[in-house]
């Protein structure tokens, strides 16, 4: 089965901020021998961890928007161009 | 009955199942044993064989996870951490098994279990986020899945519905396109990946999901760290969702050869299933790993704790001009209003300059305003010529820059976690419909024919437009103009439609129907209506506030009890509409007295002279309760319960109904015996808990909406549970065609409401409906004030037919052996009948003790489930009290699970410490939550004033301990009304101790120490009385 990791070997080093946004001033974990009541239960319940509905209608490209473009280009074309279209189509509008 | 459970595995969701007919057994005494009750791959892949795609997962062959696996969906084995014991694992409470080990150890167990690829396990994982997908925690009804997977229904435990939860987030996440395409190692090759972009608030919810795993989430092979396992289950999903949503390639042409420019390969590879690039040259996947992490780290650019503020000034005068003023607000949330101290935090960049400061301000602010500026020229270029300036404070802009800015740049800006700063009168409606009507003289009397006058005009706000001024506005090159010194952004499509009614509508008279459906109707999308201005009656309704302004009709006399004064307003509210031939939805919070309107309705219009009989459809739990409400408040109705198989048909059935005042009947009953039913005259139909037929597509919605009759009535303490669908639904029973279609409804109303929060639309859906809405709140104060402090109130359950048989072959079983005794052993005998037949009015699992599914199987349960949701959705907690521990061990992962809420459960087995702590956490949580109390364990001594509900599911019979139970919640500290309830099933042994004891006041005071103890003192002829099954008791 593959193992995935986001870096290659020659590639730059990637910036600490977006090295573990999920882990990055997370609480550690508390050791499985001390969750044995709980073993198979959420800290919370579900219903607080789900996602909120989006209340600001942001359009689904923004980040194409927001960002300065990548160097890359496919046959010629700018990626962003390529992608702006099919990002727009994520929200399904 | 299967409990599957979740891992993430290797890129792939690992799922595995506790088998709860495998009753746990001692394990072998190996080092890494087999878990002695999971249930075998192909049993699971088979109960799985309708959530996953293409039926059953392919089998592939048997590997363990660390071992890796080939592409697509397989059997393996995976070795798993659990706490448990030397005999075995300590089972999940969802399996409702009974647990033993009394210092559970952690330590490795082999289970069979399935890999799904991450596109079937959205497939599955979706399946369990669907709102009322099943009854109980199955998700699934046992009787939709296929095959021999019939034998093994299953359920999904807490580890897999949170992977479920960490899918809707993935969905969010690519729905709002906060993905961005990578490059990533795979296996020691390349692939094309597409990857989450968290930043802002997506960061710190991921954080606290990855908090709140379950151990078991994690516990594949070792122990994993909770961050990593959502990071990677996050990856695979996310990348799984884009693929689906994006089924087209993003270039043209064949799949580029391994010989063609990377970045040709690695786009192809972007879309269809296989995004492995092979053979990648190194320096060029180093060059384009290194520009698209590059790009991916630059979205953390926008995420800093500091961000600009764009503010937009209206001009001071007539000469002055618009202005943009720049700022820094400190990002606290995503409309970049932070506050600090109760004040809305903002600095200007003149203040900054000037030498203002605050906590929150970076170091060296102007350079973090000059680079958000920057940046923010990308999504608004406009703002390109503030670069020029080398200390950027603001532009003074024309009025056509401001009205480009309101439309798109302010849009735009705050989407992106920019602050943006409006005048208030931004956004809110420009143009539209003002309507009014009056009485016309020498019209008599009020009903939907009457005739009165009508006038549209066109107005903004209330000030009217005339047609010279309308005019005017159209000529304006900007569309951002002042009218009566109120700025309002006009468009082009609503000056149209305005200089259209305007010249085409103008005035007239009209029927009172047709002006309540112009009011319904909410004008034209363009130009909504936004004011009317009605007189008398007609004026009374379309307030939406009827039932405050009509004139009362007086409490029936045949009705045995009294009115509270808003029930009266509430019953003046119904004849009101009922005259009219309107429906309406009665959707005052629970406990408010529905029922008791309702039957006051029919009381009073039987008072009046004949009518056609009412048909009542209710969920089948509440069938008994209507047949003994109404026999308390209103003994003089005529009731019909047609339901069960010996119901009457065709003649007979006419001939009942005919005879009846109400016919009580269920909406399963409804949907099969409709011919029939809609063949019958039917003065009016009331849906009772309308949820029922939220779907409007559903066949039960369907079905009840086919059911000729003159007017309708719907009851629910829920008109809206998830989505403004529901209540169109509702409505469109209620008063067919009023709304217009669904798809109208859906994108004048529901999608500005739900997705925009949009005002005017919430204003405008309100006036649409008010009229035929009634709600009251239990937090209204006018509503409050009329309420006793403890409601009590007894609930009336069915049993299922299942309980029924094992009902009557206890009671023939147990009279026999208390016949043929005596002295102790008769008295033994006498309570453990009492016992069995009370833990089978509870549940048939509560007297089987076989662990079998809970759901669909007790009518108790059932109503308990409708309550509990009902409590939980309008925010409250509730105690539950039973005397059983064994019970409360069954209901808490059930209920826990049903509801996604917290259900605590505290019984006389737990610690000092561990009650202190639950009753700590029900006392300060503010989620709504249910408390699971042994009576024994909990009945005096705690304060959980949190709780404005108590229900007790199982009866003690002694009303001093149960009232002590209650007081609980019923205390010094208690700001709100409590209600209490009292379950009984109907014509059982439960029911007749209730009507002893209430016949009998003196003697159940006298009997108060006693528990049931004085019952064994009974005779042979008088226990099977009261044992006895009444024809009334199965649903």
């Amino acid at each position: 089965m593959p193992h995935e990791s986001d870096a290659t070997s020659s590639a730059p080093p990637v910036p600490p901020a977006e090295r573990d946004p999920v882990g990055d001033g997370a609480a550690p974990d508390v050791p499985f021998d001390r969750r044995t009541a709980d073993f198979y239960s959420p800290g919370v319940s579900l219903s607080r961890l789900r996602p909120r509905p989006d209340v600001a209608a942001a359009p689904a490209d923004l980040l194409l928007r927001a960002l300065e473009p990548p160097p890359v280009k496919v046959r010629h074309i700018p990626l962003v161009d390529l992608l702006r279209k099919p990002y727009r189509e994520l929200n399904g509008e | 009955m299967l409990v599957v459970h979740g891992a993430w595995v290797d890129g792939r969701l690992g799922v595995w199942a506790e088998d709860t007919a495998r009753a746990p057994a001692p394990a072998s005494r190996a080092t890494l044993r087999p878990h002695p009750f999971a249930a075998p791959a192909a049993v699971l892949a088979a109960a799985l064989g309708a959530a996953v795609p293409g039926g059953a997962p392919a089998t592939a062959a048997p590997g363990t996870a660390a071992g890796g696996s080939s592409a697509g969906t397989g059997e393996c084995e995976l070795t798993i951490l659990l706490p448990g014991s030397a005999r075995g694992p300590l089972p999940s409470p969802e399996s409702g098994l009974a647990s033993t080990a009394r210092s559970p150890k952690i330590s490795a167990w082999r289970v069979p279990a399935l890999l799904l690829r991450p596109v079937d396990a959205l497939s599955l994982l979706d399946s369990l986020s669907v709102p009322d997908a099943g009854a109980g925690p199955s998700g699934l009804d046992p009787d939709d899945v296929p095959g021999s997977a019939a034998e093994h229904g299953w359920g999904p435990g807490l580890s897999l519905r949170y992977f479920a939860v960490v899918a809707e987030h993935a969905r969010g996440l690519v729905r709002r396109g906060r993905i961005l395409p990578r490059l990533v190692v795979e296996g020691g090759g390349h692939a094309a990946r597409w990857r989450p972009v968290l930043t802002g608030a997506d960061a710190t919810v991921l954080r606290d999901l990855a908090a709140a795993m379950p151990p078991v989430c994690r516990a594949v092979a070792e122990e994993r760290p909770s961050a990593d396992v959502l990071r990677a289950a996050l990856n695979g999903l996310v990348d799984g969702v884009a693929r689906l949503s994006l089924p087209d390639r993003l270039i043209l042409g064949n799949r580029p050869g391994t010989k063609a420019p990377l970045p040709d390969r690695w786009l192809y590879a972007l879309t269809g299933e296989d995004a492995a690039l092979p053979a990648a040259r190194p320096a060029e996947a180093a060059a384009l790993s290194g520009a698209l992490d590059g790009w991916s780290a630059s979205a953390h650019e926008l995420d800093g704790p500091v961000r600009a503020c764009f503010r937009l000034i209206e001009p001071a005068g007539e000469d002055a001009s618009w202005k943009v003023e720049f700022g820094l607000v400190p990002r606290v949330s995503p409309t970049g209003a932070g506050e600090s101290d109760g004040e809305v935090a903002y600095l200007s960049a003149d203040r900054i300059r000037a030498g203002e400061r605050a906590p929150w301000l970076p170091e060296r602010p102007e350079e973090v305003l000059r680079a958000d500026l920057s940046r923010a020229v990308r999504l608004h270029p406009d703002l390109y010529s503030a670069l020029r300036d080398p200390e950027p404070s603001g532009l003074t802009v024309e009025t056509a820059w401001a009205f480009s800015f309101l439309r798109n740049g302010a849009p735009m800006l705050r989407a992106a976690g920019y602050g943006v700063r409006l005048p208030t009168w931004a956004g809110r409606q420009g143009l539209g419909l003002k309507l009014t009507t009056r009485a016309v003289t020498g019209e008599e009397g009020f009903g939907l024919d009457r005739r009165v006058s009508f006038r549209l005009d066109v107005a903004i706000g209330d000030h009217t437009i005339t047609g010279e001024e309308l005019a005017r506005l159209a000529e304006l090159r900007i569309p951002l103009v002042q009218v009566e010194g109120q700025w309002i952004e006009l468009d082009d499509q609503q000056l149209k439609a305005a200089l259209k009614v305007v010249e085409q509508r103008g005035g007239g008279e009209r029927t009172v129907g047709e002006v309540i459906r112009e009011v319904v109707d909410g004008g034209d999308e363009e130009l909504p209506l936004v004011a009317v201005d009605a007189d008398g009656l007609l004026g009374d309704l379309l307030s939406g506030e009827a039932e405050r302004r009509l004139t009362p009709v007086g409490v029936p006399r045949t009705l045995e009890g009294t009115l509270r004064p808003y029930q009266e307003r509430g019953l003046s509210w119904l004849s009101f509409l009922s005259d009219l031939g309107l429906g309406g939805i009665l959707a005052d919070d629970m406990g408010l007295g529905k029922t008791v309107s309702t039957l006051s309705l029919l009381l009073s219009e039987r008072e009046g002279g004949a009518h056609p009989p009412t048909l009542l459809v209710c969920p089948m739990s509440l069938v008994g309760n209507w047949q003994k409400e109404a026999a308390r408040f209103a003994p003089s109705l005529r009731v019909y319960v047609h339901h069960g198989g010996t119901r009457k048909r065709d003649d007979e059935l006419a001939e009942a109904v005919r005879e009846a005042d109400l016919v009580l009947t269920t909406y399963g009953t409804a949907l099969r015996d409709l011919g029939a039913l809609a063949a019958l005259e039917w003065g009016r139909v009331v849906c009772d808990e309308a949820q029922a037929i939220k779907n409007s597509a559903a066949q039960q919605s369907r079905a009840v909406r086919s059911i000729p009759a003159r007017t309708r009535l719907a009851l629910t303490g829920t008109p809206v549970e998830n989505h403004l669908s529901e209540l169109w639904s509702i409505m469109e029973f209620c008063n067919p065609g009023l709304l217009g279609p669904a798809k109208r409804f859906r994108r004048r109303y529901q999608d500005p409401i739900e997705t925009r929060r949009d005002e005017n639309a919430t204003r405008a859906l309100k006036r649409a409906t008010g009229p035929f809405v009634l709600r009251r709140l239990k937090t209204d104060k006018t509503i409050i004030s009329d309420l006793p402090e403890k409601l009590e109130m007894k609930v009336w359950c069915t049993l299922t037919p299942e309980q029924a048989e094992l009902y009557r072959a206890v009671v023939n079983d147990m009279m026999d052996r208390i016949d043929g005794s005596q002295g102790i052993e008769r008295r033994g005998n006498v309570l453990a009948t009492m016992t069995r037949l009370k833990q089978i009015c509870n549940h048939p699992a509560h007297l089987l003790k076989d662990g079998s599914r809970l759901a669909g199987r007790s009518g108790k349960l059932a109503r308990l489930e409708e309550l509990a949701e009902e409590i939980v959705e309008e925010g409250d907690k509730a105690l539950v009290f039973t005397q059983y521990t064994e019970f409360g061990s069954l209901l808490q992962p059930y209920l826990a699970a049903h509801l996604d809420r917290p259900v605590l459960w505290l019984h006389g087995g737990l610690p000092k410490h561990r009650r202190e702590e639950l009753v700590e956490r029900f006392q300060r949580d503010d989620e709504p939550m249910l408390f699971l109390l042994s009576l024994k364990a909990a009945g005096t001594g705690l304060n959980l004033t949190a709780a404005n509900h108590v229900i007790h599911v199982d009866r003690w019979w002694n009303p001093a301990v149960e009232n002590q139970a209650t007081d609980r919640a019923f205390r010094i500290g208690q700001s709100r009304n409590v209600q209490v309830r009292k379950f009984i099933c109907v014509d059982t042994l439960e029911e007749r101790i209730d009507e002893m004891i209430e016949r009998k006041k003196a003697l159940a005071e006298s009997v108060v120490g006693a528990g049931e103890d004085w019952l064994t003192n009974l005779s042979t002829e008088q226990l099977r009385e009261l044992f006895r099954l009444g024809p009334g008791a199965v649903s």
